[in-house]
């Protein structure tokens, strides 16, 4: 019970402590201005879709200054998950094999319906087989006990690797069970969004990029030495609560204000330099690393896990014969008109693109960034994010001013 | 029509159920209510007939569907009847008579059955509450989930309760919220079949009727109450952006103020799931007069619910009125959306 | 995509999988995606997607105290007394 007290009182229902971190980058980037000479206006990138889920939940963009933003990174494994991949899944659960998913893909849209279905959500109400699970331990269980045949849809960033990795290594899967390995590698999509972001540098600049915690516990912070060391910005990784957050956001001012640019590590509770080395043989037994579509961003070299020849009487696509998709079959999944792909690689904030909140909205989504709730322009519609909510607290007379 | 199928997110009392309902229901009934009461073009916990002495009958129907239908805390028969009484506690009627339909699947064990219907009519009758009439189905194998309980309660008052929160109200909440919901998160994550864990487990349902607190409640400060409501399906986001849509306001909530027990947390937050979208079905929801409400909160606690507590209030803004603007633990701010979908475990 | 929840170890079943508890006291089966030797029952972990992916360090978790002090000097502010001091006690807590 103790880690939860702790994590609770100190990092999530902690006014307190968020209120004095909020004084503290207020007051180094007075320190900023002092040594730049003029005011400071920079960007902070968020690469992992939960660390954006914090920061909206916990309201953290209402308790910053203005000329600091942050801006949320290709770091969400539901979102960059190609639309055909999904159709292929539907189309597997409307031919009776029971389909396992995770809640995020469960709702995940396809760009376009297979036999009427756009999400697994509406192949189940076709009468697809489709079960919401939170592992793939509970499939290996449920497809024990029903022995029909059965899929599990293997999202993921790293984080979920290595679990995947010891199932197929220990062979704990049923003859009737495959599994769809749909795993993303974070780093080659870190370092793509920032150079993009290097070639067409947006206004105000990326000077800081906070780092996904739970990938990090298996990767070790080592992973995102090269981001630091190529382009030259400080590192953090970061655990999930709020205080995290702000404080990563603070350890990343300090680092400009004392003129470094280095990989530092605030969520030392949980990750180390080195990362989990025996995590990283078993993902490495059990998986190949591979060329990998990114929906809405492309296709990334060496960004894909797919499992190894010796464990393919486990791997759905062999089973069922889903083939990999192919560089000459890439088809930017983004309708005309769109930012969605500038949306997901950090470059543009959904308030930049002039459909948001007219053309596309959660009630009628265009762009996938917005079809898929996970999406950020979803998120900032929902939660108000991009200054609905500070107007409306300003409006209300609750927002504390500005410093103190 | 925008879809073709009926989705199980049509039945989580979101967008997507209210869109439907309007549709398929609402805009093509001609004669929405009876003279001089209030009918169902006015989302609220049940209906009001005026009966012509100043006082109105308060109609309130609710079918149950629960599976397994037993589950820690309760069964499906204690929440048909605790269900439909407080909807017509919450406006503002003290419960007289209910109706029950049953429907049960064919096979279905009676020992089972009676015990659930046992459960019912003892609520019933601990809450005064004759039971005048009902209907009894048996379907085929297959055709229903095991059981289905339908009731109907009946109900009186001088002092309706219509649910306008006021520009300056105080929200006040009953006592913990979320423990039914996620009870039944629960059952739906497949877990239903190990009873004998989740007796052992700290989730409990929080089905209870609500009668002690309310008929005190109303009988004092009855004016001063602007809306009550049970918060089931869709939890307390769901009740607040309802009333913040229908009165035209902006509700603000404090969540750190929210009552909620360890364990409800907990699961939640493993599962990725926001608390304050989890039903309670033992809890209720209050807009009160500001000059009232700390009495009020007093009051509550002097009648057993110790847990009652303030947790927002109603403002006023012509530009973003129908909004719930939440304040986070560590003070920052986002808008509490109406609930949609059907709550999913996440993994991102 | 990193959902990752605090969970106490209750049971370590064999080289592969676990029992925890994330506090609603329905243990659930886990898969272990760090070295069994480095877990015992009663130990913090995190889990993600079913499986335990870090475990926690209480000693590392008494940094944040050391960051909040740096960063008030940075700021060039008085350290918040109060607020550490209140941290430490909880941390002694703990540990205890």
């Amino acid at each position: 019970m103790d880690s939860r007290l702790v994590i609770e009182s100190v990092f999530r229902e902690n006014r307190e402590l968020a209120y004095q971190l909020r004084d503290y980058i207020v007051r180094m980037l007075e320190k900023l201005q002092e040594r730049w000479g003029s005011p400071p206006r920079l960007k902070v990138m968020d690469f992992c879709g939960t660390h954006e889920w914090t920061i909206t939940h916990y309201g953290i963009r209402s308790l910053l200054p203005k000329n600091l933003e942050l801006v949320a990174g290709p770091g969400c494994p539901v979102c960059v998950t190609p639309s055909h991949e999904i159709e292929a899944a539907i189309r597997l659960a409307l031919d009776g094999i029971t389909v396992y998913t995770y809640g995020d893909s469960y709702r995940l849209r396809t760009v376009k319906p297979v036999r009427g279905a756009f999400s697994l959500a509406e192949a189940r109400a076709l009468g697809g087989s489709v079960k919401v699970v939170t592992s793939i331990y509970d499939a290996i269980f449920d497809a024990e006990r029903h022995g029909k045949p059965s899929v599990f849809l293997g999202i993921g960033f790293e984080t979920v690797a290595p679990g995947y990795a010891h199932v197929l290594l220990g062979h704990l899967m049923p003859k009737n069970l495959h599994l769809l390995s749909l795993v993303r590698l974070t780093p080659p999509a870190m370092f793509y969004s920032l150079g993009m972001l290097r070639e067409k540098p947006p206004e105000p600049p990326v000077m800081g990029v906070i780092a996904p915690g739970h990938v990090s516990t298996i990767t070790g912070a080592k992973a995102w030495v090269p981001v630091a060391e190529t382009f030259g910005i400080p590192v953090v990784v970061a655990g999930f609560e709020p205080i995290d957050v702000m404080m990563a956001i603070a350890l990343i001012l300090r680092q400009l204000l004392q003129g470094r640019a280095e990989v530092e590590i605030e969520y030392k509770r949980a990750v180390t330099f080195d990362g989990d080395l025996r995590a990283q043989a078993a993902i490495s037994r059990a998986f190949q690393v591979v060329d990998a579509a990114w929906r809405g961003i492309g296709f990334l070299p060496r960004s894909g896990y797919e499992i190894r020849e010796e464990y393919s009487e486990h791997d759905a696509r062999k089973a069922y014969g889903i083939p990999s998709m192919k560089v000459e079959d890439w088809r930017k999944d983004i309708p005309p008109g769109c930012k969605c792909a500038e949306v997901v690689l950090g470059k543009a904030k959904p308030t930049d693109c002039p459909l948001f909140l007219k053309r596309c909205s959660p009630s009628t989504p265009y762009g996938p960034c917005m079809v898929s709730i996970e999406g950020t322009c979803a998120i900032w519609a929902r939660f108000g994010e991009g200054g609905l909510t500070e107007e409306m607290a300003k409006e209300l007379g609750l927002l504390r001013p500005e410093g103190r | 029509m925008k879809e073709k199928f009926v989705k199980l997110a049509h039945g989580s009392g979101g967008v997507e159920m209210h869109e439907l309902v309007e549709k398929l229901i609402i805009s093509r009934v001609e004669k929405k209510r009876v003279e001089g009461g209030l009918g169902i073009d006015f989302p609220d916990d049940g209906a009001l007939i005026p009966m012509g002495d100043g006082r109105y009958l308060v109609i309130s129907t609710d079918s149950y569907t629960v599976n397994p239908p037993f589950f820690p805390g309760g069964n499906i028969g204690t929440l048909a009847a605790a269900g439909s009484i407080n909807d017509v506690l919450m406006m503002g009627g003290t419960p007289l008579a209910a109706l029950d339909a049953v429907v049960v699947e064919e096979g279905f064990p009676v020992e089972d059955l009676s015990t659930l219907l046992g459960s019912m009519i003892e609520v019933f009758r601990s809450e005064n509450v004759a039971v005048i009439g009902g209907d009894f189905k048996v379907m085929p194998k297959g055709a229903v989930d095991k059981v289905i309980i339908n009731t109907t309660v009946l109900g009186v008052t001088r002092t309706p309760i219509i649910d306008v929160p006021k520009e300056g109200d105080k929200i006040i909440v009953s006592g913990h919220v979320g423990d039914h919901g996620a009870v039944i998160l629960l059952l739906q994550m497949g877990l239903g079949e190990r009873v004998e864990e989740l007796e052992k487990g700290y989730l409990k349902s929080d089905v209870r009727p609500l009668t002690k607190l309310m008929l005190p409640l109303v009988d004092k400060y009855a004016g001063h109450i602007r809306a009550a409501r049970d918060p089931t399906r869709g939890g307390l986001a769901g009740v607040l952006n309802e009333w913040a849509r229908a009165a035209g306001k902006v509700v603000v909530l404090d969540e750190a103020r929210v009552p909620m027990r360890r364990p409800v947390k907990d699961y939640a937050e493993m599962l990725g799931v926001d608390p304050l979208y989890l039903a309670s079905e033992g809890a209720a929801v209050l807009s009160v007069d500001p000059s009232v409400a700390e009495e009020v909160v007093d009051y509550m606690k002097s009648l057993g619910f110790g847990d009652a507590s303030i947790v927002g209030e109603v403002r006023s803004s012509e530009k973003y009125k129908g909004y719930v603007l939440l304040r986070s633990t560590i003070g920052g701010y986002r808008i509490l959306e109406p609930p949609s979908g059907d709550l999913v475990p996440r993994i991102c | 995509m990193c959902w990752g929840v605090p969970a106490i170890v209750t049971k370590v079943i064999n080289e592969i999988t676990a029992e925890v508890d994330f506090g609603d006291g329905m243990p659930k089966r886990v898969v272990l995606g760090i070295s069994a030797a480095d877990i015992e029952p009663g130990a913090a972990v995190l889990v993600h997607a079913g499986v335990i992916v870090s475990r926690l360090s209480y000693e590392q978790i008494e940094d944040v105290i050391r960051y909040i002090e740096e960063l008030a000097a940075i700021a060039g502010e008085a350290p918040p007394e109060d607020l550490i001091r209140r941290l430490r006690s909880l941390f002694q807590e703990v540990k205890r």
